[in-house]
Formats: C-alpha cells, sequence, structure tokens
C-alpha cells in the first residue's frame, strides 16, 4: 500500500493558510513595488554548477539529480546564485541599478521542520554603496508596520571589520577564501575557547585572537564594540573605513526612518556568500528573524567573470505568517466579494435561476451553487467550512414566485423573502 | 570564468513576462474563487511510488532522484496524482464536495519544443465528491467563464467516455486495441479524418472498422444534429443510453446559459488520452487559431481518488498550462502586455538632495504609487534615458534651484511635456498625470 504522508519536511498547504501566504507575498511585492522593484521568476531545477559560486549551499547538501545526459542539476536551495545568473544571462548591460523582487520554492534537506518553503526575497545589483541595502530593509519595514507590528530590531553587521583585522595582523598576505573559511568555522564554533583554538590554527597572534574574541564577547554592547574597534583602528589604520562605512549605515538606516538599528558583530549568517554588511530584522522584542540579508558582492564576477556589485534580502513566507500570529497579530485578509451558497430545491428551479447566478458572478459575487441536494442543516455545515457570508435556500411558490430562505452567517439571522420571478431575485441577492 | 546557463527546457520570467503571466493567474484565479473554489498547494516533491504506475510510458520523463535519507523522490508530474494523496491525508478534514484549485509548476524530462517546456505552471481547478452532470456543467461554465475574463472568443469541445466506449463496442475491439483507435482520434485536430484512417490502416484495423470509424468521424453541425446523428451510428451500444443522456442533460443545462464569446459544441472527435477519465471530456481552443489546439482541456475522472476504505470519490475538474495559454494568447494578439509597473522616476540632481528625494518618494508611496529614485547623480540627460528604456511613464526633476523655489518638475515622458508644480501640490499634480483621478488626493 502506498504511503499517503508527505515527505519529511514537505508539507501541504490547506486553504485558510495558503491564503494568508499569499496576502502576506501580496503585501511584500506591493511594497516592493512602490520602490521600483520587479517580479521575476527562475526554474527550481539548475545546473549544479551554479552554487559553486558559495560555500553556503554545497552540491552534496542540495537536492540533486542527473538528467538523461547525466548533467548533474540541483533544486533551488537558495535564490540569490540562481538570480545573479538571471542578471547574468539577460542584463549586464542594462541599466543600474536593477532591482528585482522574487518568490518561490526553495529546498533545504539540512532543515528539520521544513524542507520546502517559500522564500520572498529583494536583491539590487549594480550599487556598490549601501543605500541599496537601507532601501531593501525599508521595504520589510513598511510591510511589518502595514501588518501592525509595534515594531523592529534590526542587527547588523560587517564581516569586512573581521576581514581587516585579520589582514592587517598578517605579514603575509591572505587569500580571501582562506578568511572566508575561517570566519565560516567561528560561525559554527561552539564556544569561546573553540573560535580561539580556530583563530590560533589560523596563526593569528595572541593580541589580535583577543580582541577578536573581545568583540565576540560584546555581542550587541554597541558602545563596547565602538571602543574596542577604536582601539583597533588606532594599532591597524587600514581598518578605519571599513568602521566609518559601518557607521555611515547606521546613520543611513536612520535617515529612512529606521530605528532600533544595532551592530552585534557576532553574527555571523552567511559567511558562506555575504562579502560585507549583512543584517537581519525582527520584531521590536522578538528573538527570531524575519528575514536576513546582506551583500554579494563578488558573486556575479566567480559566476560571469565580470564583477557587479549586489545586495539581497530573504524571508521565508512560512516562517513570517507564524510570526505574525506569534505576535498575536491577525492577518486580515482583504475583503472579499461576498460569498453565497445557494442551494435549489429540485433542478427545474436551478435551471430557471442559473443565469441569475451567473449576472452576480459578473457583479463580482462568489456565488457557488450548492450541487448536492440535502438538507438545509447540511447546506449550512458546508457553508460554515468554506467561511460564506449567506446561505439561500430557494423553493418554488405558487404560481411562478420564489420562496426564499436567507440565512446571514456573519449575523447569525435568518430572514424569508417572496420574489415573483428571476430578475427580483437578482435584486434581492444582490442587496442581502 | 565559468558558464552558467540555463538548463534545456527552462526558462527564466523577466519583468514583462512575469507581469503577463501573472495577469492570467489573476484573472483565472478570480473566476475559480467566484465559483467557490478554494487554493490549496502540496509539495513539489513526493515519494516516488506515489506517482509511478499512473502515466503509463510518460513515466520515463518524471524527474526522481535519491534524497539525502535514501528515500526516493520524485518532482511532480502534474497537479492531479499529489490529489490523490492530499485526499487521502485530510479526509476527515474535508466537507464534501470540495471544491479545490492549485496554482503550481510541474515537471517533465520531455523533449523541449516551441511553447513546451519542461518546468510548466498550471491551473486546476475541481469539484471532488459530487458525481452529478450539475458538477460537469459548473467546469464547463467555468472555462467559459475564465475565457471570456480573458477576453478570447472560444470555442469549448466536449464528448463523453461513453460514446467513445460505444464506438468500440461497435466496432467490436478488445482494450489494447480501442487504447490504438483512441489514441489515432485524439490526433484528429493534427492530421483530420484521412490522416485518422490512414493510421488506423497502417496498424491493421480491418476496412470494415475504418469505414464505421470514418463515420464516426464525419458527425457533425449542431448539437442537435450531433445527438442526432450519434444515435443512428451507435445507438445499440450498451453504454451509449448513458452516454447520450450525459450529453443531452449538459447540453440543455448550457442552453439557459449565455456567453458572448463562448460557444459549447459537441464533439465526438475529443478522446483525451488519458485513461483516467470516465465521463465528460473536454477541450478549449480558440475561435480565431484554432490549429493552436487546446489550451484547457479536463473531464471526469470517478475512479481516481479514494476515500481510505477504497470506496471511490467522483471528480471532475479542469487544468489550465498558463504559459501555453500565454503563448496562444500571443498567437491571437490578446495577451496582456505590461512593461514596468513603475510609475514615478525620481531624477538625482545632487546626493546632497536625498532626503528630499526620500521625502517625495515616501509622500508617493503612501498615496499608492510605485516610485524608483535614482541612487547616484549623473547627467540629466543619461537619467532620463534610464527612465525611458525603462517605460516609467514619469520623471520628477528636483534640484537647487527648484527647492528654493518650493517647485517641482514633472516630465511626462509618453507625451514628452514637462510641467512645474508647486511643491504642496505635488502628490495631486502626479496623480492626476499618472491619471488617478479618483484618488482622494488627485487635483
Amino acid at each position: 500500500m502506498i504511503k499517503v504522508q508527505t515527505i519529511k519536511g514537505m508539507n501541504d498547504i490547506l486553504p485558510a493558510d495558503l491564503l494568508k501566504m499569499e496576502y502576506v507575498e501580496s503585501l511584500l511585492f506591493k511594497s516592493a513595488a512602490k520602490y521600483g522593484f520587479s517580479r521575476v521568476q527562475t526554474p527550481i531545477l539548475e545546473s549544479a554548477e551554479i552554487y559553486k559560486s558559495t560555500a553556503e549551499f554545497p552540491e552534496e547538501k542540495c537536492y540533486s539529480l542527473s538528467d538523461s545526459k547525466g548533467r548533474k542539476m540541483v533544486l533551488r536551495s537558495d535564490p540569490d546564485a540562481p538570480l545573479v545568473r538571471l542578471v547574468a544571462n539577460n542584463w549586464v548591460n542594462h541599466p543600474k541599478p536593477i532591482k528585482l523582487s522574487f518568490c518561490g520554492s526553495i529546498f533545504r534537506s539540512w532543515n528539520i521542520h521544513r524542507r520546502e518553503f517559500k522564500m520572498f526575497s529583494l536583491s539590487t545589483f549594480g550599487l556598490d554603496g549601501f543605500v541599496a541595502d537601507v532601501e531593501i530593509i525599508r521595504i520589510i519595514a513598511d510591510v511589518m508596520e502595514e501588518i501592525g507590528f509595534s515594531g523592529h530590531r534590526i542587527e547588523f553587521n560587517n564581516l569586512n571589520l573581521f576581514r581587516d583585522i585579520i589582514c592587517a595582523a598578517d605579514r603575509e598576505p591572505r587569500q580571501d577564501e582562506d578568511i572566508k573559511r575561517i570566519l565560516h568555522d567561528i560561525r559554527f564554533a561552539a564556544d569561546e575557547e573553540a573560535i580561539a583554538a580556530i583563530l590560533r590554527s589560523s596563526g593569528l597572534s595572541e593580541n589580535i585572537i583577543a580582541m577578536i574574541l573581545d568583540l565576540f564577547h560584546s555581542r550587541s554592547d554597541e558602545p563596547r564594540i565602538y571602543e574596542i574597534l577604536d582601539k583597533a583602528s588606532k594599532m591597524f589604520p587600514a581598518l578605519t573605513p571599513e568602521i566609518g562605512k559601518t557607521l555611515s549605515f547606521k546613520a543611513s538606516l536612520a535617515s529612512y526612518g529606521l530605528q532600533n538599528c544595532h551592530l552585534n558583530v557576532s553574527n555571523l549568517h552567511g559567511t558562506g556568500f555575504y562579502s560585507g554588511l549583512t543584517y537581519r530584522i525582527f520584531s521590536k522584542n522578538g528573538s527570531k528573524e524575519i528575514g536576513d540579508g546582506g551583500r554579494y558582492d563578488q558573486m556575479m564576477e566567480r559566476i560571469q567573470g565580470r564583477p557587479m556589485p549586489a545586495t539581497g534580502i530573504g524571508l521565508g513566507i512560512e516562517r513570517f505568517v507564524e510570526l505574525i500570529e506569534a505576535e498575536g497579530l491577525t492577518i486580515s485578509l482583504p475583503s472579499r466579494a461576498k460569498n453565497m451558497i445557494i442551494a435549489f430545491a429540485g433542478s427545474e428551479l436551478a435551471d430557471r435561476c442559473r443565469p441569475i447566478l451567473r449576472k452576480l458572478r459578473s457583479a463580482g459575487y462568489i456565488i457557488e451553487e450548492d450541487l448536492a441536494s440535502r438538507d438545509l442543516d447540511k447546506v449550512m455545515r458546508y457553508a460554515k467550512t468554506k467561511q460564506a457570508n449567506r446561505v439561500i435556500m430557494i423553493k418554488s411558490a405558487e404560481p411562478e414566485a420564489l420562496q426564499l430562505k436567507i440565512i446571514d452567517l456573519d449575523e447569525d439571522k435568518s430572514d424569508s423573502s417572496l420574489v415573483n420571478d428571476p430578475e427580483e431575485l437578482y435584486d434581492v441577492l444582490l442587496k442581502c | 570564468m565559468s558558464t552558467h546557463n540555463l538548463l534545456s527546457g527552462f526558462q527564466d520570467f523577466l519583468p514583462e513576462s512575469m507581469l503577463a503571466r501573472n495577469n492570467l493567474v489573476s484573472v483565472v484565479r478570480g473566476c475559480y474563487e467566484k465559483f467557490g473554489f478554494l487554493p490549496q498547494d502540496t509539495p513539489c516533491l513526493e515519494r516516488t511510488e506515489l506517482l509511478t504506475g499512473k502515466y503509463g510510458d510518460n513515466e520515463k520523463m518524471i524527474y526522481s532522484f535519491e534524497d539525502h535519507g535514501g528515500r526516493r523522490v520524485s518532482l511532480r508530474y502534474d497537479l492531479t496524482v499529489p490529489l490523490t494523496r492530499f485526499i487521502n491525508m485530510y479526509i476527515n478534514n474535508i466537507v464534501f464536495p470540495y471544491r479545490r484549485y492549485q496554482v503550481g509548476l510541474s515537471w517533465r524530462a520531455d523533449k523541449p519544443g516551441k511553447g513546451r517546456f519542461r518546468e510548466f505552471m498550471q491551473m486546476d481547478a475541481d469539484i471532488i465528491g459530487d458525481e452529478s452532470v450539475l458538477a460537469d456543467v459548473e467546469v464547463l461554465t467555468l472555462m467559459a467563464s475564465a475565457m471570456e475574463a480573458l477576453g478570447v472568443r472560444s470555442t469549448i469541445r466536449f464528448n463523453c467516455r461513453q460514446i467513445l466506449d460505444s464506438l468500440v463496442e461497435m466496432c467490436q475491439l478488445d482494450s489494447e486495441t480501442s487504447v490504438s483507435l483512441m489514441r489515432s482520434i485524439d490526433k484528429f485536430d493534427k492530421i483530420g479524418q484521412a490522416g485518422v484512417l490512414a493510421e488506423l490502416a497502417g496498424i491493421g484495423f480491418s476496412p470494415g472498422i475504418i469505414d464505421k470509424v470514418g463515420d464516426y468521424l464525419k458527425i457533425t453541425g449542431t448539437n442537435a444534429e450531433v445527438l442526432q446523428g450519434l444515435t443512428r451510428l451507435l445507438g445499440e451500444a450498451g453504454a451509449f443510453q448513458t452516454g447520450i443522456a450525459l450529453l443531452s442533460s449538459i447540453t440543455d443545462l448550457l442552453a439557459v446559459q449565455s456567453h458572448s464569446l463562448v460557444d459549447f459544441e459537441i464533439d465526438p472527435t475529443i478522446a483525451r488520452g488519458l485513461d483516467y477519465y470516465t465521463g465528460l471530456i473536454f477541450e478549449t481552443r480558440f475561435v480565431e487559431n484554432p490549429e493552436f489546439g487546446s489550451v484547457c482541456s479536463g473531464g471526469r475522472y470517478d475512479r481516481l481518488l479514494k476515500r481510505p476504505n477504497g470506496e471511490f470519490l467522483p471528480a471532475v475538474g479542469l487544468s489550465i498550462g498558463i504559459d501555453r495559454l500565454l503563448a496562444a494568447m500571443k498567437s491571437v494578439g490578446k495577451a496582456p502586455v505590461f512593461k514596468t509597473t513603475t510609475q514615478v522616476f525620481i531624477a538625482n540632481f545632487d546626493e546632497k538632495l536625498s532626503s528630499e528625494y526620500l521625502k517625495l518618494a515616501g509622500e508617493l508611496r503612501q498615496a499608492g504609487v510605485a516610485v524608483e529614485i535614482f541612487s547616484k547623480q549623473s547627467k540629466i540627460a543619461k537619467q532620463l534615458d534610464i527612465a525611458n528604456k525603462k517605460y516609467i511613464p514619469l520623471v520628477v526633476l528636483v534640484g537647487p534651484d527648484e527647492i528654493s523655489l518650493s517647485q517641482v518638475l514633472l516630465k511626462d515622458m509618453r507625451a514628452g511635456v514637462q510641467i512645474t508644480v508647486q511643491r504642496d501640490q505635488f502628490v495631486p499634480a502626479v496623480l492626476e498625470r499618472l491619471g488617478l483621478n479618483n484618488h482622494p488626493l488627485a487635483v
């Protein structure tokens, strides 16, 4: 017998949840469009080569398969690399910036609960300043405001601060990939001792190790972080530009009305492909992030051979919906047209009235004719599962008139009415 | 440098095609919802065992692989077979009849061709748990409503399995040869009557059978004439009475409705290849380009879905291939055309004025206008060229002079005219220029 369960980590989405997800998606797209973002789509299957440009999604972790000619393909595990491919294939010489919005299924075999989920992302190509980063954070914050969040918290980091400290301390130039590996290892280190061990094995001196540990220890204690960075810049003047950039980023966030933004140097998410500023958005007091992003300025060069700065942010739709509800907020779906379930006592009566149902649909109503001949109680039960607003039971009355029983499910009341012909029925249903 | 090409048979959707596709989805979805259908979604990946044995020879086109837990998994081939699992899983949560629709991608490792992709989007709508003729008519009416909403003159051609069974019975064919007969009839639109008969002769059908099939394929005319023709030819077959009663009922129920752009025709040549259809079958094509073929099809499948106790759940549904529909609409010049959703471009005279640009953009966005600020200071002519290439209709020009005079320059790229407005009249003026005159802030 065939198992009727979904595959582990893959979920069906039932109507009530899907309506919420689609609504949240529409808010995100609408907000992005107001900032000039255009929606695009990429295939779910990509050449396995595509993720080789990032250390974050190695092929062995991705869902992968071969086509009939033996070419390796992977299921999309992140939108950024496919979007870089899309831009490389179509818009290398297009006027910049290129602002793209995207929503699609993402597959991650390593996730425990959700191995397929919908991700919304915003990407800006062709701008190296952080104004693009600020803009995409602002868009997400706009949507949060619209949904009713009481505020947001933004945590950001600049991976180049660590890169510059490590590089400045080295006597010999160090490869960028080597620094990326160190940061990646630190990100998954169990504790400070493990971090120290990684830094020691990388040949860094004890005073540099102490400085980096001090930074990690400070977490989101901003005055302390700036104190350490100030000290570091005096020791290594090469650090000064990145510190200035980090401070300016914060000021720019404020100029876009984004308050409650904090530098948190212990946040090393996305070290596999981010190249500078990174950020995460939370609700004001939430501990689970709503979305995260950062700059991936080198990905285009790895994929296409020509550099093009890029930045992006992504958020999981299912997770966003969960976090909205965890905040105690209600996702108020846009008011749909009035939804009526119409039941007829007899098929001849239905034939007579059906043109009126069509006319009502043309007028924008959601009209479902009850196809199962059944009593009113059963129709009512069915109507409640469909969240209908009205149930109308229509019977014949002598000689040609129609007897209506109108049940208002919103107000939990009922009414009766007698109409002389289908045209009059139309007028009554329009008003009910 | 490495090259990263798009996989063969797959497509990216750039903004213009994305906007067109979204528009079609939105129009069709609106129709589905007006008929009381609700959305549902299923994962892209299913256990391979669910899909095997469902698609005959086409099974080799399923993308399958082993996941990290050693399970054989497959990308869904269509939206119907996953529905069998869905119904089983949620049988206790569903109130029947269940009207559902699904918009989703499917994958087939088919040979790519014009308008045929390995990844494609479908929009299915089904009524499950309802064996009534009325449900058949609702699905046909829904199809007609969708075509009307899209503004395309169409013909919905329908037939039923029992009529085809009657032909098989009259020709005294076994199940294997009857499949060959159905496959040949299914090609009628492409190869015509002579082609179908020649193919049957090539397969080895006897001249008597070929004559009978020839007579069957010749039945045309009004719906009443077709019903009469079928009765004359197949009236003695055992399955015929059920079939003719169904077609007559459907025709009668459709007759009370009027559709300005859609005709319903009984067409004996509609055979539909899929084995799982058990009653009504239908296809839709555009009047202006019938050669393009069917853009939407469906039918009744009463023996595919089951309750956990093994009892069959009757169902009827339709499926629209969105990419194919879009290609068909293009072929008759009816495809929606959109270039951009951005309405205003704010040019950047001086990066020092960024906060003023942000303020202008914020006011417009608050009023529901889509705005792009050009984030780098550069020559205005270059910026206007960019706005033009992006098809953005209105450009806002604000430099130090305008700020000192509390003015804003609006350049309408469509008309090539430039107007000066006072800063406090800026938002209403933009709304008026964009034709959003009913907006509360418009002048």
